[in-house]
């Protein structure tokens, strides 16, 4: 069973514990996981899609964060800081591991409006077409196209993650964006779960 | 962002302790760089408790999965059990008929949206399920293995944590460990074994369809029918893309094909040779005893209005084109695994007149000329043009065929 934490509420708080942590303290180390693993989780799932040794990635990512703990300055947010080690995690993991040949691995129910089966079927094998092109992609398009384009997040938001220029991320964004749209040319499948996939793009901070 | 993006399905607490437990571990076994930790003998017997740590966390991770397995962290809560002994057992439920076979356990419980989830515990169970493209879906789990219906008849074997799936019509979604797969009418599904299809007629004896002991008199449509023993015609391969003559000569048979399909089901494979008998929906075993429950959907009411012919029409029309959407999605995730039966259903697709055969036939003309098969793309792009000189693809097809050789 996993006991709630308290959200880590002040920098100074935030501080307190990344000292505690460096330290060896155990109780602060399964604080910080506890209260770190579901917002890694959630990265990790956008970026590499319902494929992948999530698991994995999840405790290689942690186990970089404790080892690398010393060296956080608190120039940015502590969440935004692992959030950055778990991108990396996954960027290592897509560049060393290419796409296997077929993907057909469980993609867990989506949730639609109605709850036919057909309907659910056909969301997943949308999306499951969805990552199967950005399996293709260079990992970097990838990791800001889902963050951004599926995930919602703000184009600065992705660019601090990444490590990149505000320019460079727009620019992966719209390679990535623009690579669907050829594909889903060609595959009615993919251009008819697009069509009714797509709203409004989140805003952009630019 | 994107409209219909599922959630992130959340982290389950049994995989948090799962990595929490791995990470500590991992730490354990090389700790991080503290100013106490250093000096000789005392190092030695930190990394000697570590190590001793380390190897109890691993094994108690490794339970930890064994036990989640046995205990299947999503199966829902059971709402009533049946367990069979020497006769077997036919229950109605929520728009489906089991045939629980003797030696067998199965309950009943509610899912996630709704689903009437069936947990097969041991033995056999043949399903017969209405059509759920407006109702919540219907589930049979059996260890790892989960199968949800879209509307058909099938049975489900349980070995061990795993089990075998036979599909006698319609469709469902086989999902076992790291994988899913679509189960179509006539094939058959075995766990730990790459996924294949075959013919009923092929006869694997994992599924034993017991004779029906107990017949309720609430029985919903109709009396078990004693079967004559038959023979399961073979499946027939599916047909490679065609020239355009042989195309056109095929549309026919394809459409007639199609119109047999019952509700969500697969097409009958077509076959050129008319002396081949249709597949027989009653013969999953051909045991001269054996017993079978009609299908629910095969009662005609005496006297129709024409909406509800027309809706009835409409329903079968729109069954007919998600069987299609299916297939073209196998065929796409077909093409790098097995290209040849990629284009064996493009073949198929191609055959029909509607906008999935524009797009199956120049999606195997693609294909070919992806494989190094110009020579074979050419005359699929020129048949494209001539069916379908507007159709979606058509400039792709002039590329194509501008290619050089």
């Amino acid at each position: 069973m996993i006991l709630a934490v308290q959200p880590l509420t002040t920098e100074e708080a935030a501080r307190d514990l990344v000292r505690r942590c460096v330290e060896g303290d155990r109780a602060a180390q399964t604080r910080l996981f506890r209260e770190e693993v579901r917002r890694v989780h959630g990265l990790l799932y956008r970026v590499l899609g319902p494929f992948g040794p999530h698991e994995d990635l999840i405790q290689e990512t942690f186990l970089r964060v404790f080892r690398s703990l010393s060296q956080f300055r608190g120039e940015a947010q502590l969440s935004t800081w692992i959030g950055g080690i778990a991108l990396n995690v996954a960027y290592g993991h897509l560049r060393s591991n290419p796409p296997p040949t077929v993907r057909l691995e469980l993609v867990p129910d989506a949730r639609v409006d109605e709850p036919g089966a057909e309907q659910q079927v056909a969301a997943r094998q949308g999306l499951r077409r969805v990552y199967q092109i950005l399996d293709r992609l260079d990992p970097r398009l990838r990791i800001a196209f889902t963050l951004h384009a599926i995930d919602g997040r703000p184009l600065r938001e992705v660019a601090q993650l990444m490590s990149a220029s505000l320019v460079a991320t727009k620019a992966r964004v719209w390679r990535a964006r623009r690579e669907l749209d050829k594909r889903a040319k060609r595959d009615p499948l993919l251009l008819s779960y697009l069509d009714g996939a797509r709203v409004a793009e989140p805003e952009d901070a630019a | 962002m994107m409209k219909g993006t599922p959630p992130i399905p959340p982290l389950g607490d049994a995989a948090t302790g799962r990595i929490e437990r791995g990470v500590f571990a991992a730490l354990d076994a090389r700790p991080l760089p503290t100013e106490g930790a250093r000096g000789g003998r005392r190092r030695g017997f930190a990394f000697a408790l570590a190590g001793v740590a380390a190897a109890g966390a691993i094994f108690a991770v490794r339970e930890g999965r064994r036990g989640e397995g046995r205990r299947g962290e999503t199966l829902p809560a059971r709402a009533a059990q049946i367990s069979t002994t020497t006769s077997g057992s036919h229950i109605a439920i929520a728009g489906a008929v089991l045939d629980v076979a003797p030696q067998s356990a199965v309950s009943f419980g509610g899912g996630r949206d709704g689903a009437v989830v069936v947990v097969l515990d041991r033995g056999t169970v043949t399903c017969e399920v209405e059509p759920r493209s407006k109702r919540a879906p219907f589930v049979v789990e059996a260890g790892a293995t989960r199968v949800t219906v879209i509307g058909t008849r099938f049975s489900v074997h349980r070995i061990g944590e795993h089990a075998t799936v036979s599909v006698e019509h319609g469709l469902v979604e086989v999902a076992d460990t790291n994988m899913t797969e679509l189960v179509h009418a006539g094939e058959r599904y075995r766990p730990g074994e790459p996924i294949t299809r075959e013919p009923l007629a092929s006869a694997v004896p994992a599924v034993p369809v017991a004779p029906v002991a107990t017949v309720p008199e609430a029985q919903p449509l109709a009396p078990a029918i004693p079967v004559a023993p038959t023979t399961v015609p073979t499946m027939t391969p599916l047909h490679l893309p065609a020239p355009v003559s042989a195309l056109a000569r095929q549309t026919r048979q394809r459409r007639l094909a199609l119109a047999d399909v019952p509700e969500t089901g697969r097409p009958a494979e077509a076959s050129t040779d008319a002396s081949r008998e249709p597949p027989t929906p009653t013969a999953l075993t051909d045991t001269p005893t054996a017993t079978v429950t009609p299908p629910l959907v095969a009662t005609p009411a005496a006297v129709k209005s024409t909406a509800e012919v027309e809706a009835e029409a409409a329903a079968r029309a729109g069954a007919q084109r998600r069987s299609v959407q299916v297939l073209f999605e196998l065929a796409a995730q077909l093409e790098i695994r097995d290209p040849e039966a990629a284009l064996r259903i493009y073949g198929e697709l191609a055959a029909g007149e509607d906008g999935w055969a524009a797009s199956a036939l120049f999606a195997a003309a693609r294909l070919e000329s992806e494989r190094g098969q110009p020579q074979r793309a050419r005359p699929l792009c020129e048949t494209y043009l001539q069916r379908f000189p507007r159709g979606p693809n058509a400039d792709d097809a002039r590329t194509l065929l501008a290619a050089p050789r």
